[in-house]
């Protein structure tokens, strides 16, 4: 039975176990008294270990979340937070919130304009991807579509099925492509490798609902031109369970990632190695990734490449393995340590000779042609506080962007954008007028985009993440960098 | 002007068709038991705000936005907890789709379980959540595929 079928019949016995709220119930007979008839709601009874737990969490969310290069005399302490000693930019980011470029970091600025897409309104479908010397967007189906409030062009008022592809070198001047793949969902741009684009869309009966369904066709295209797109010929991967050959084909294609010299496929546990032409493809016996006695899926958390070397970061999975690997070929992996110790499982992000790490205790690593990681001083993410961060790599440098949230929604805060042109120094470069951050990002040379749509994390009540997704709305903002002196 | 009894039968009519709605909404988001008895609290909480609650434009979305506040104050644990399968009664769900449907991401468990589990269209949800349809596409695709990611390459 389908993913789908299982929902429904497994929601079907939530709904006959957990019974419906007696709306009826609700009123008192007054008119104007409401009394809530379900269950008593569970309520803790405070404890004097209870409020000791809580003085020390706020203490400790009162302390500082991020330190670039700061020591502590560079710190001073506000009625509400600690803080570098420098002022803080005003912006809609709370004061107390947000990190201060302290001395050393001032290494380049950043000015940022909002993007319209030529005045094409309307949400993006998936994210704004730095490709291949430009960057890329698709945009969302016609009936998210707006007519375009000035200039026309080729969306009319009434709709149009056509999808586009948004391609701009600069991110300023976009270029509007007419993709047609026939039916389906509207696709994702995959990867950018060598100046062939991938994208990938599901297509089948289900198309309505924009998920595919088990037996939908998962197709993928690349085009050199923007103009004319073939699909990818998968091949069938054989591999073996218990002695019993097995295939699987085709792959959940959410990224392509590559080197010079070849590219890697993560896909629903997976790793398939190809070349840049998409022609051969290679099933990838990798020490954390694919079990092909197992066929459990990947603990792969993050997949990204410089130049010449591939970089994973594993979760613990199946395999038992974690932390982060390093292959010059994707074939053979080589986990990463420094001082001999492991990398613990976190962020990574690759410029085009340059990796950061960032593991789950909040320590930042850093590599540099395919040298030995070594830990980035005085940058680090206070321990026990909660959130989520992403960087990004660029051919130029990396961006940074996070959220973090205690006590209740009014509490998240943000951390972003940062920017480093060498993983050791950061900048924070505020976008005046937004009051939202996300961790979808593309950097591109001196030109950075950034979604400045809804919020990207949500937080409950004790400052736990509830989601690490992220959404875009359609908002983005570009941010020409310019390098101090 | 309405009165009193005119209002309470008015939002006790409204309560009647919209508590399956946002009662599903929590129970996506928060799992069965905190989902159900958030709807109460905040069904209760509409009744008091009955007034801004009936000129808003998407009351669904008002008292589901109530809903979740109350919801994460009351929650317990990080990840919502739902129910497990039972195996004389759905012999063909898969007995780790609780706990697959737990490590969603929120977003992307809210939109796969209305959706695929109590069967909204992509625009009710998109308009209980705020969200444009293609990003409820993005996240119910996402979603959909971590889920069977989680329980198995072979369903």
């Amino acid at each position: 039975m389908n993913t789908q079928q299982q929902l429904r019949d497994y929601f079907a016995y939530v709904d006959d176990q957990q019974g419906g709220v007696d709306t009826a119930g609700l009123v008192e007979n007054d008119g104007t008294a409401v009394q809530v008839i379900q269950p008593a709601r569970r309520r803790r009874t405070p404890t004097l270990a209870w409020v000791a737990v809580v003085a020390v969490v706020v203490a400790v969310l009162m302390l500082p979340i991020l330190f670039f290069n700061g020591s502590e005399s560079d710190v001073v302490t506000t009625s509400a937070s600690t803080v570098p000693a420098t002022t803080i930019p005003p912006t809609t980011v709370p004061p107390t919130t947000a990190p201060t470029p302290i001395e050393g970091s001032s290494e380049a600025t950043v000015e940022w304009e909002l993007v319209t897409f030529d005045g094409v309104s309307g949400p993006l479908h998936g994210d704004v991807i730095a490709g291949d010397g430009r960057f890329l967007a698709i945009q969302a189906a016609l009936e998210e579509r707006a007519p375009m409030s000035e200039g026309g062009g080729p969306i009319d008022a009434d709709g149009d099925p056509r999808t586009i592809l948004w391609t701009s070198v600069d991110g300023a001047v976009w270029k509007y492509h007419e993709i047609d793949v026939s039916e389906g969902n509207l696709p994702f741009v995959v990867g950018d490798i060598d100046g062939r684009v991938i994208i990938r869309q599901w297509q089948g009966d289900d198309g309505a609902f924009g998920t595919g369904s088990d037996g939908d066709e998962h197709v993928a295209y690349w085009s050199d031109d923007l103009a004319t797109w073939t699909p990818i010929d998968f091949p069938v991967m054989e591999y073996e369970v218990d002695g019993v050959s097995r295939e699987w084909s085709p792959w959940d294609l959410y990224e392509v990632v590559a080197t010079d010299e070849a590219a890697l496929l993560p896909g629903r546990g997976f790793i398939v190695r190809a070349d840049l032409g998409l022609s051969a493809f290679e099933l990838i016996d990798a020490p954390f990734g694919m079990d092909p006695t197992t066929g459990e899926p990947l603990g792969l958390t993050d997949l990204v490449a410089t130049s010449d070397r591939f970089y994973a970061s594993v979760g613990v999975g199946d395999s038992g393995l974690s932390g982060v690997w390093s292959s010059v070929d994707g074939i053979d992996w080589a986990e990463e340590t420094v001082d001999g110790a492991p990398i613990s499982e976190g962020d990574i992000a690759a410029g085009d000779d340059m990796v950061m790490a960032l593991d789950g205790a909040g320590r930042w690593y850093r590599s540099e042609a395919g040298g030995p990681f070594e830990h980035v001083e005085g940058v680090s993410l206070e321990a026990g506080s909660e959130g989520h961060i992403r960087i990004v790599g660029s051919s130029d440098g990396f961006l940074l962007l996070g959220a973090f949230g205690f006590g209740d929604d009014a509490g998240i805060r943000s951390l972003g954008p940062w920017l480093s042109l060498d993983g050791r120094s950061w900048t924070w470069t505020p976008i005046e007028g937004t009051t939202a951050d996300s961790f979808g990002a593309a950097s591109i040379g001196e030109s950075i985009l950034i979604p400045t749509g809804s919020w990207v994390v949500e937080f409950d009540g004790d400052g736990n993440i509830w989601s690490e997704d992220w959404v875009s709305d359609g908002g983005w903002a570009l941010g020409r960098v310019i390098p101090a002196g | 002007m309405l009165t009193d009894q005119t209002m309470v039968d008015a939002f006790t009519s409204w309560a009647r068709e919209a508590e399956p709605r946002i009662r599903h909404a929590l129970t996506a988001s928060f799992g069965p038991d905190v989902g159900k008895e958030a709807t109460a609290e905040a069904l209760a909480t509409a009744w008091e705000k009955w007034e801004a609650v009936r000129a808003s434009e998407n009351p669904i979305g008002y008292v589901f936005g109530i809903g979740r506040n109350k919801a994460r104050r009351m929650s317990r644990s990080r990840r919502p907890v739902f129910i497990d399968v039972p195996v004389d009664r759905l012999p063909h769900v898969e007995p780790g789709l609780p706990a697959a449907l737990s490590k969603l991401p929120d977003r992307q468990r809210t939109v796969v379980t209305l959706l695929h589990g109590y069967g909204w269209t992509m625009a009710e949800v998109a308009e209980l959540l705020g969200l444009s349809k293609s990003t409820i596409q993005n996240h119910a695709e996402r979603g959909l595929a971590r889920l069977r990611n989680t329980l198995g390459v072979e369903l």
